[in-house]
């Protein structure tokens, strides 16, 4: 009976280290281009992070237990609701300030000057650097002024690769709202960078 | 461009941007990871300390009961010898003991009858 007690306990505990381990693998795989997204959507590198770890704590306090298929479509819910909820909060405030008549300053643009002088880490020609980096930028900019549904459609399914049913389970919404939302996209990016990326 | 084409450029910029975060974000993203993770199995020496306030109210809630126990026996104890003690001294038991051989003789006499 104690034997059988310990094999059970010995069971659990190794069934909740498998458990760590996949979802380790899995948050993993996902952080940067969830963070890269959350960046996309909301502009603001801190804002991006909190996004994500909040993202994270709900993935494995709501769906740990969940099969391990299910956790990328989740995953990207809790993504996309978190940035709507940064969204809708952002609105309230940026409506307030308005209001108030306060306006946004640039106190940053001296930073991101310095850091702009700094070498590249990775070794790259800067020549190299300035080019991929003026296509980034280009393409950074192109994305982050698509309305954010469209945006979201384009992302999960052009980067992430998600299939239209769990672009759907993620936005919320229909598959055939995330083929509109993806292909507007797809038409509004060939139309911003055509002058940039011939 | 073909549209597979611009969409495969899109994801290739998207990837090489993605895979060169500086290193204080990989650090938090790394951080914020493991925080989630300590969820699902959470250390034994939190578990512990939970237990803690729990088992000292158990050993209070023990020693009080084994206090009041014995004193309730102590009690119980020392009201029976204040009982025997009345029941010695007790006037009718003296006359039970003077009167011994009446009871004696009435026995024998009812035996003999029968």
């Amino acid at each position: 009976m104690q034997h059988d007690c310990v094999i059970d306990k010995k069971i659990g505990k190794d069934r909740t280290l498998d458990k760590t381990h996949a979802l380790d693998q899995f948050l993993s795989q996902v952080e940067r281009r969830a963070f890269k997204i959350a960046k996309l959507a909301v502009g603001n590198h801190d804002e991006a992070l909190d996004i994500v770890q909040d993202s994270m704590f709900a993935l494995v306090q709501k769906y740990a237990n969940r099969p391990s298929e299910e956790w990328t479509p989740l995953f990207y819910r809790i993504l996309q609701s978190r940035i709507r909820d940064w969204y809708r909060r952002n609105k309230v405030r940026t409506t307030w300030m308005s209001w108030l008549g306060f306006r946004k300053d640039n106190e940053n643009d001296e930073l991101e000057n310095a850091l702009e002088a700094l070498p590249d880490p990775h070794g790259r020609d800067p020549s190299q650097v300035a080019a991929n980096e003026h296509s980034m930028e280009d393409l950074e900019v192109a994305i982050k002024i698509l309305p954010l549904r469209q945006q979201q459609a384009f992302l999960l399914r052009t980067w992430e690769g998600l299939s239209v049913a769990d672009t759907a389970i993620a936005m919320k919404c229909s598959q055939g709202s995330v083929k509109t939302h993806h292909s507007r996209a797809v038409h509004s990016l060939r139309e911003t960078l055509k002058e940039h990326w011939t | 461009m073909s549209e597979k084409d611009f969409l495969n450029k899109v994801k290739k910029q998207l990837d090489e941007q993605s895979e060169h975060l500086d290193a204080a974000t990989l650090s938090k993203l790394n951080q914020a990871r493991q925080a989630a993770l300590a969820q699902v199995n959470p250390k034994p020496s939190r578990l512990k300390n939970n237990w803690l306030p729990a088992s000292g109210l158990a050993a209070a809630v023990l020693l009080t009961s084994v206090f009041l126990f014995r004193s309730e026996e102590i009690t119980t104890n020392s009201n029976h010898g204040m009982d025997d003690i009345e029941i010695i001294a007790s006037s009718d038991n003296l006359d039970l003991y003077e009167q011994l051989d009446f009871y004696m003789w009435l026995l024998e006499e009812n035996n003999s009858a029968g």
